[in-house]
């Protein structure tokens, strides 16, 4: 109603002044403004600029001549899959959306996966731009490679301490040459910044990655993200994010990155002609290429708006399983050892379970559905013995029962009251669920009480929460479920890895069943709690001594789990050596209350060619997996990340500092990407005229710059803001209708409506 | 043509006019309307000496008050954004406080940009000699209009300080171009004449 009364009052005083504006006599030609100065370069100083005589009347050719710009950084729009840079001052700056295709390769031995993603930005507008897009990794990758392709010229990227790569990319950006910088913002998520695409220009950048396949009951799988969980602030709470920055921005690019198409291939090399591949979240099509190896594609294009999981299972993988790779890096070797335990003999044990269910607004729809099932599939599983409860939280936390109830109908019943009435709004305060479901909630003291916490995950301060976890965990043990197309899987496996729990990722509503069952079979299940790791006769060989083995404190190991480790030593592998150095594993497992002692007899060769080894790779026993290096590395920077939790060695303000040199320490070696480290290509060639300006600029500081003459350099990015509106054209077609009005009554005599 | 043809093409023809008009007459009313809001929020700002929101989702906040010649004063907003220059011109410089610093003699440059078909229509007939007065609330600034030039939108150098304290008026040029896009920009050089506390 109010914008109907002020278009009214605008169409009148608008036409007035328009008119009045129009009226107004055309300045003679000595009032107009006598010099014109156009497309000046860089190189001529502000105070002389080139003065040319031009007669301004006759100007309108010229003012065509002039490339028509189509961007400008007060105008334009926000590009799909780049950021608007909002400064402190209240300026905008915004980028244009290069057209991207995605294609993923991916290579999978065993468990060691490697995966290239190459994408191909293409500038469609005619001025020069920057563009930076965002991409998620799976937990626990280590980028390592950045390769950029200009036409037939190939530039490899460097592996930089951050800082470092920054500026060197910041320097090859001003001098306009195209450049590529590679940055952490989290453990998985990087952004890819690309500076100086040309108009029209093509740029070619594959990344790539090293991880490990997971392994769970029986099934390994490798997952290739491609959404991002939008994550919700909590403004009230401490928000600091694990890199230190803000993760608003992202959230915005999810919708878009929906429209991009995605080729992938996989070659998955099993040495097992039985395997059985599938995917839980795409339509696949694979075939053997060659024994035991099996090219994986989809059936359909692939709009990424969901997470790929591909799925194998081979014949025997049912026995007990020991897998080792090793690799010769430099003068050490590194392995890495992927041993699913033989199977455990279970037996019941009544349990206390709390079952906490995120119902928050980025719940809502089918990743709440999901959720309710998965507990009232849990609640299936529940003994009569055993005790529970459930919380529910979103912008607070509210539990059914004060205290654990017995899991008999009765209770049940209730419980299932409860779920139907759980309605998804508000925020993710995951905060006070955890304080409710590792503190206050009590439960029988005989038992052990299994924390199942169903979420997306969506929140933004996670160290936050990951200190909370650490601090009020006690004997309790914390079971993550996530839920949703793209759960904040790195929060979830961490908060599960502090509270020693498992984290178990439902990608399907389908497989809302099956694997909460699986989860359960789990839980019902003693764990093997004290695992220890004793190596062979450490002094009896030099190699040995300076074994390192990641992770150092092993986790509880629940039924059909694997222990994942990686190992470094300063030696040589010698194929040929028969001394077999044992690793030993010893744990303990609760039977009827009683802790028991277990060992696990597993020989893993660290020295020479490990027969264990032809579990996997028999035909060739000289094989060597690659970038072993890579995935100690982050393991162990995974180890150091958790000093804060456990640090004992180091004064405690000292500690962020010896953290940040271990860490960059380990990255630049195993040349991977991390926190302290970046990834940076720089072409050899600047291609961008000097005096032509990249779109992307930072407005705010060109402008600052302005007050300070010293920096002449910096003027020479952005533009003056555009000040003229859309009002003349709208003036003139308003006329043209008028006129069109008149012409027709004209030629249709000035008849009253209606009348024929 | 039959009566029921007729009736279309008269409403939708009626439909053209209301909408292009009633755009063109939003974009006025819009500049105009927050004038008088932005110079109460000045009055305010002056009085104590803060800065004030025009109204109270406003992203912005008068910091000077400019008037040509003897025109009716515009008042100019923090920010240069795109928003903000639909209400009123902006300042391009990052603040005016730093101008109550500079002694007599130190160089400045005032820029500030506004829309040609709104508050800076009238730099159309702003001529050499003609009077500019910036009144940033500590002191008001006289300036004598000694250059009109057209520049380039990427000729930034005339945000420049140089060696003499001037003030700089940014408009789109051609003045009576159709088209919302222009590579030219009109600009008005004045040069500090008086400065006195106000």
């Amino acid at each position: 109603m109010f914008k109907i009364i002020v278009l009214g009052i605008a169409i009148i005083s608008g036409a007035s002044v328009l008119a009045s504006n129009r009226l107004a006599e055309q300045p003679d030609l000595n009032s107009v403004p006598s010099r014109v100065i156009l497309g000046v370069p860089a190189s001529i100083s502000a105070k002389n600029p080139p003065q040319l005589n031009i007669n301004v009347q006759g100007s309108n050719g010229l003012i065509n001549h002039v490339p028509n710009v189509v961007t400008n950084i007060f105008q334009v729009q926000e590009g799909s899959l780049f950021f608007d840079h909002v400064q402190a001052d209240m300026t905008t700056s915004y980028v244009p959306s290069p057209v991207i295709n995605t294609s993923v390769d991916m290579q999978v031995s065993g468990v060691v996966e490697r995966t290239r993603v190459t994408q191909t930005f293409v500038n469609p507008s005619s001025e020069w731009v920057d563009a930076t897009y965002v991409f998620p990794v799976p937990v626990g990758a280590a980028v390592d490679e950045l390769l950029m392709t200009i036409g037939s010229r190939h530039i490899e990227g460097q592996i930089q301490i951050k800082e470092q790569a920054i500026k060197t990319f910041n320097q090859a950006k001003q001098a306009g040459k195209k450049a590529s910088l590679v940055l952490q913002k989290r453990p998985n998520l990087f952004t890819n910044q690309i500076a100086n695409i040309g108009p029209n220009e093509r740029i070619e950048i594959s990344i790539t990655y090293q991880n490990t396949a997971q392994y769970a009951d029986g099934e390994y799988s490798v997952r290739f993200p491609m959404t991002l969980s939008q994550r919700y602030a909590v403004t009230a709470d401490r928000v600091s994010d694990t890199e230190g920055e803000t993760a608003g921005v992202e959230a915005n690019d999810t919708s878009d990155m929906k429209q991009h198409k995605v080729d992938f291939v996989l070659r998955l090399d099993t040495q097992s002609n039985a395997t059985q591949i599938h995917s839980t979240t795409h339509a696949i099509e694979s075939q053997a290429i060659e024994p035991g190896v099996y090219e994986v594609m989809l059936s359909r294009d692939m709009i990424a708006n969901q997470d790929l999981v591909i799925k194998w299972r081979s014949a025997q993988d049912n026995e007990p399983m020991v897998a080792h790779y090793q690799q010769q890096v430099g003068d050490a070797v590194y392995g890495l050892v992927h041993i699913v335990p033989v199977e455990t003999l279970p037996e019941f044990q009544p349990k206390h379970t709390i079952f906490v269910l995120d119902s928050s607004g980025s719940m809502h729809g089918t990743a709440l559905t999901q959720a309710v099932q998965a507990i009232r599939v849990g609640l299936t599983q529940l003994n009569e013995a055993d005790s529970f409860n459930i919380v529910d939280f979103d912008s607070d936390a509210r539990a059914l029962w004060k205290e654990a109830k017995l899991a008999d109908w009765e209770h049940l019943q209730e419980a299932q009251t409860f779920l139907a009435n759980v309605d998804s709004d508000g925020g993710t305060n995951i905060s006070d669920a955890l304080q409710l479901s590792l503190t206050t909630l009590k439960g029988p003291d005989d038992q052990l009480t299994q924390v199942i916490f169903i979420t997306d995950g969506s929140i933004d301060n996670e160290a936050a929460l990951i200190e909370q976890i650490a601090g009020s965990i006690g004997q309790r043990r914390l079971f993550t479920v996530g839920i949703g197309a793209a759960p904040n899987a790195f929060f979830m496996e961490y908060a599960a890895m502090i509270g020693k729990g498992t984290f178990t990722y439902i990608d399907n509503v389908d497989n809302v069943q099956s694997t909460m069952t699986r989860l359960f079979a789990k839980l019902n299940h003693p764990a093997l709690t004290n695992l220890q790791l004793t190596l062979g006769n450490e002094s009896r060989l030099e190699a040995l001594k300076s074994i390192e083995v990641y992770p150092k404190v092993l986790p509880d190991i629940y039924h059909g789990e694997p222990i994942v480790l990686s190992y470094r030593y300063t030696g040589y592998l010698d194929t040929m050596s028969s001394d077999i150095e044992e690793l030993l594993l010893t744990g303990q497992m609760r039977v009827a209350g009683q802790a028991t002692s277990i060992q696990l007899p597993l020989t893993v060769n660290l020295i020479g060619s490990d027969p264990n080894s032809f579990n996997l790779f028999g035909s060739d026993p000289n094989y060597q997996a690659k970038g072993l290096n890579k995935l100690w590395a982050r393991a162990k920077i995974k180890q150091i990340t958790t000093w804060p939790f456990i640090n004992t060695e180091y004064l405690s303000e000292d500690l962020a500092s010896i953290m940040q040199n271990q860490i960059t320490e380990t990255a630049l070696a195993a040349k991977i990407v991390s926190k302290y480290t970046a990834l940076v290509a720089v072409d050899v060639t600047p291609t961008k005229p000097i005096d032509r300006q990249s779109n992307a600029v930072d407005v705010a500081n060109a402008k600052a710059a302005h007050l300070s003459r010293q920096h002449h350099a910096k003027l020479q990015q952005g533009q003056l803001p555009q000040t003229a509106t859309s009002m003349g054209l709208l003036w003139i077609l308003g006329w043209i209708g008028v006129a069109g009005l008149i012409a027709h009554f004209v030629t249709n005599g000035i008849s009253l409506i209606g009348r024929k | 043509m039959t009566t029921l043809k007729r009736h279309w093409l008269t409403a939708g023809l009626l439909m053209i006019i209301v909408f292009c008009w009633g755009q063109a007459g939003y974009i006025v009313a819009k500049a105009q309307l927050a004038q008088y809001l932005i110079s109460d929020a000045w009055q305010q700002s002056v009085l104590s000496q803060t800065p004030v929101k025009p109204w109270g989702w406003a992203d912005t906040y008068p910091v000077a008050k400019l008037t040509i010649n003897q025109s009716e004063p515009l008042y100019v907003l923090a920010g240069a954004s795109n928003r903000n220059l639909a209400f009123g011109p902006v300042l391009l410089n990052a603040n005016l406080d730093e101008l109550s610093q500079v002694d007599n003699t130190q160089a400045f440059n005032v820029s500030i940009a506004a829309h040609r078909d709104t508050h800076f229509a009238l730099l159309e007939l702003v001529e050499y000699g003609d009077s500019l007065r910036l009144d940033t609330g500590k002191e008001s600034l006289s300036f004598v209009v000694d250059d009109l030039l057209i520049v380039d939108e990427k000729y930034l150098s005339i945000l420049d300080v140089d060696d003499k304290q001037v003030i700089t008026l940014i408009t789109c040029y051609p003045f009576d171009a159709l088209s919302s896009t222009t590579p030219l920009r009109y600009v008005v050089r004045g040069r500090l004449v008086e400065k006195s506390v106000s």
